[in-house]
């Protein structure tokens, strides 16, 4: 059994001993094999010295036990790691940013507490998964959908607190956006409930999201402040209906007056899905399956990046195909869906040799058959279809063990996505990494685009260190450009918060100085999100 | 090795799973958890690939009851493991490709179970596989006198997932 860094044999004994009390010897985690199974499967450092493993772990019941662990745990200065479900693969999984914390695992809290249909709203504890929520929902039979992220298997919450998306509409997509009311474990014991939950018998702690003075709620996501122990989160009423509509545009630069007019859409609430940008000409995004690009088309897709344009403007039209296309997705009123679609035709056709293409109109909820053949997260379906893919074939002979994200959040314009696309594009000419010819943006987020970059993580210790210089190589070059990443798995946290440097670095100091005040034992989540507490600290600035 | 090599490999694991009940220690828990002895509720087969209908098949004559997935194990996780892990832990096998085993397997630790056997088919040249085994060292030589060799890792997998009985930690 391994033991928390800088915590005595002794102590560490005695505070097992005092987690059992509390939770019951059966859900105390020791031995290798029950430890084992807290491993990052997607860890970038697997089998290597470096790769963050926990010492044991615990899972209360309910809220009195994990008061009662905290409390143990501030005794004998154990440092806790909470996880909802452990199952944010790419992000760290179940194990901790610090090895040798105990996991505080809250699978077994896991009680939907409360769906209200006429307030479209849910309240939760953290072990509840999307398929938990999903089938109670159903169940239930209430006319309510859930946003879901892709795999959907993760908990309601820690996606949240891990400000993770999904893919319905702009209001609900941003998982923690949606919330609406947490209840926390404060690392003392105390309980903390934040927006409405703060007033004594408050009607409204699902309904109205800041309370009253400041809105705390954001210091819980990506941190180590506190144990969240209930969180609402508002949902979507099941919509009457369903359309998309695909707009094609002729020429590369056209993608600028494209994605002004999506932006006015979006921003506008016209559509209201996730938009999806793709490159007929340039056969992107590319199936598992596709065949090469053509030596021809990949030396004009060069030249494009450097914004020579002409020559694959001329491929474009000798093949017929369209520089760029946008399907646009609507949730609402079937007769309204098919208005709105009809001004964003008005809209789009100021576009010189724009062309439409409707998509049929789908009434909900939907019948068992096409639950079976839709694109299940885009009607609040959990899922795990995704692990299906990656099978080997011709263009993906030896298949990985998962991937990390390198995803810089970049301006929502063409310019942008041309002046990124170059940057990255020379950067991996000049170290050598490996960059796709052309990256679309994804629209997950309002107002901003997402870069996705999936880099494999293998079981093969050479190819991980090359894939972490080279993940870290582009956090520096994107943050050289002002593009930062949203979200990343611990092995990068440090890094990427090193780059959030405004002022001396006066983000991190300030939540140092937060975590020092409500932690000073520093027992929760160490190192999250590159909040250390003070006695880690030295040495690592 | 050819086609028919890893149907009898798939088939080997799995029946020596099934008959072979008490006394196992799965590969990823070799310690003192023990797997208890649970008939197979499903044989699982990925069907999208010709051995694993072939395995699908061979367990359905051995009176098994057979589940096809097309690489996606949702409605099966959803509609029928669940619920039924819900009442209590019954044992699974399968013939698949990793993802599907990946999912299961994790979502099998939430109800006390492991993988407590695993055959690792390699896609080797010309399509033929090849086939790594991991498990407990006698259920290992039991396999290896079915004739089921150890030398290559994997693209198919035969594997097992039941219920284990876990020690207390202190």
């Amino acid at each position: 059994m391994k033991t928390p860094p800088g915590v005595s044999a002794t102590d560490f004994a005695a505070a097992l001993g005092q987690f059992e009390a509390a939770v019951g010897k059966e859900w105390v985690f020791t031995s290798d094999e029950d430890v084992a199974l807290y491993r990052d499967a997607y860890s970038p450092f697997w089998g290597e010295p470096e790769e963050r493993v926990a010492a044991a772990a615990v899972a209360p019941g309910s809220v009195e036990q994990v008061q009662a662990v905290v409390r143990a745990a501030n005794r004998y200065k154990i440092p806790l790691y909470p996880i909802s479900t452990g199952r944010n693969l790419g992000y760290g999984g179940s194990a901790p940013n610090y090895s040798g914390s105990v996991v505080l695992d809250l699978k077994r809290m896991n009680r939907v507490l409360e769906v209200n249909e006429r307030s479209a709203y849910a309240l939760v504890e953290p072990g509840v998964s999307y398929f938990d929520l999903y089938r109670y929902i159903q169940e239930q039979g209430l006319r309510l959908m859930v946003d879901v992220p892709d795999p959907g298997w993760g908990g309601v919450m820690g996606n949240a607190l891990d400000r993770g998306g999904g893919y319905t509409t702009h209001q609900f997509r941003n998982h923690f956006d949606a919330h609406c009311g947490m209840e926390i474990v404060l690392a003392d014991g105390e309980i903390l409930r934040t927006g409405m939950g703060a007033m004594p018998g408050s009607k409204t702690w699902q309904q109205y999201k800041s309370g009253f003075g400041p809105w705390v709620d954001g210091i819980f996501s990506q941190s180590n402040f506190g144990v969240v122990t209930k969180m609402g989160f508002w949902l979507m009423p099941e919509p009457d209906a369903y359309l998309t509509g695909v707009v094609l545009v002729p020429r590369h630069d056209d993608l600028i007056p494209l994605i002004d007019i999506l932006n006015y859409l979006e921003s506008s609430r016209v559509c209201q899905g996730i938009s999806e940008l793709s490159s007929p000409v340039m056969g992107l995004p590319a199936a598992d399956d596709a065949p090469p690009v053509s030596p021809e088309l990949a030396a004009l897709i060069v030249k494009a990046v450097e914004r020579d344009t002409r020559g694959l403007d001329e491929f474009a039209a000798r093949k017929g195909r369209a520089a760029w296309s946008c399907t646009l997705k609507f949730y609402g009123p079937a007769k309204a869906l098919q208005a709105q679609w009809e001004f964003a035709k008005d809209k789009f056709a100021q576009i010189r040799g724009s062309t439409f293409v409707d998509g049929a109109l789908i009434k909900l909820p939907l019948s068992a058959e096409q639950k079976e053949k839709a694109h299940k997260v885009e009607f609040g379906i959990p899922n795990l279809s995704i692990f299906s893919l990656g099978a080997r074939n011709a263009n993906n002979p030896t298949p990985t063990n998962g991937h990390q994200w390198f995803s810089p959040i970049i301006p929502r314009s063409g310019e942008d996505v041309f002046e990124a696309n170059r940057v990255f594009a020379q950067a991996g000419r000049e170290y050598g990494l490996p960059v796709p010819p052309f990256s679309l943006p994804f629209c997950f987020w309002e107002r901003s685009f997402l870069f996705l970059f999936g880099f494999p993580v293998t079981h093969d210790v050479e190819k991980n260190k090359k894939t972490r210089a080279a993940f870290t190589q582009l956090v520096r070059i994107a943050a050289d450009h002002g593009w930062g990443e949203y979200r990343t798995a611990p092995a990068y946290q440090d890094l990427i918060m090193s780059t959030y440097s405004f002022n001396n670095h006066a983000l991190l100091r300030f939540l140092e100085r937060l975590k020092d005040a409500v932690d000073p034992h520093g027992i929760l989540s160490a190192g999250r999100y590159g909040i250390w507490p003070k006695h880690l600290r030295e040495g690592r600035q | 090795m050819n086609r028919r090599e890893i149907l009898q490999g798939g088939i080997a694991a799995t029946t020596l799973s099934i008959v072979g009940g008490a006394g196992w220690t799965p590969s990823s828990v070799s310690g003192d958890a023990r797997p208890q002895s649970l008939p197979v509720y499903k044989v699982i087969f990925d069907q999208r690939v010709a051995e694993a209908r072939e395995f699908g098949r061979e367990m359905l004559q051995l009176g098994l009851a057979v589940q096809p997935i097309d690489g996606d194990m949702t409605n099966l996780w959803y509609d029928d493991l669940y619920p039924r892990w819900r009442q209590s832990p019954v044992a699974i096998a399968g013939l698949t490709a990793h993802g599907p085993l990946f999912c299961l397997e994790r979502l099998a630790w939430d109800f006390g179970m492991r993988v407590v056997l695993r055959t690792d088919h390699q896609r080797a040249a010309k399509g033929s596989f090849g086939r790594a085994l991991t498990g407990q060292v006698s259920l290992l030589q039991a396999a290896a006198g079915a004739g089921l060799a150890d030398d290559e890792p994997d693209a198919l997998i035969s594997w097992v997932i039941a219920p284990v009985t876990r020690p207390l930690s202190t």
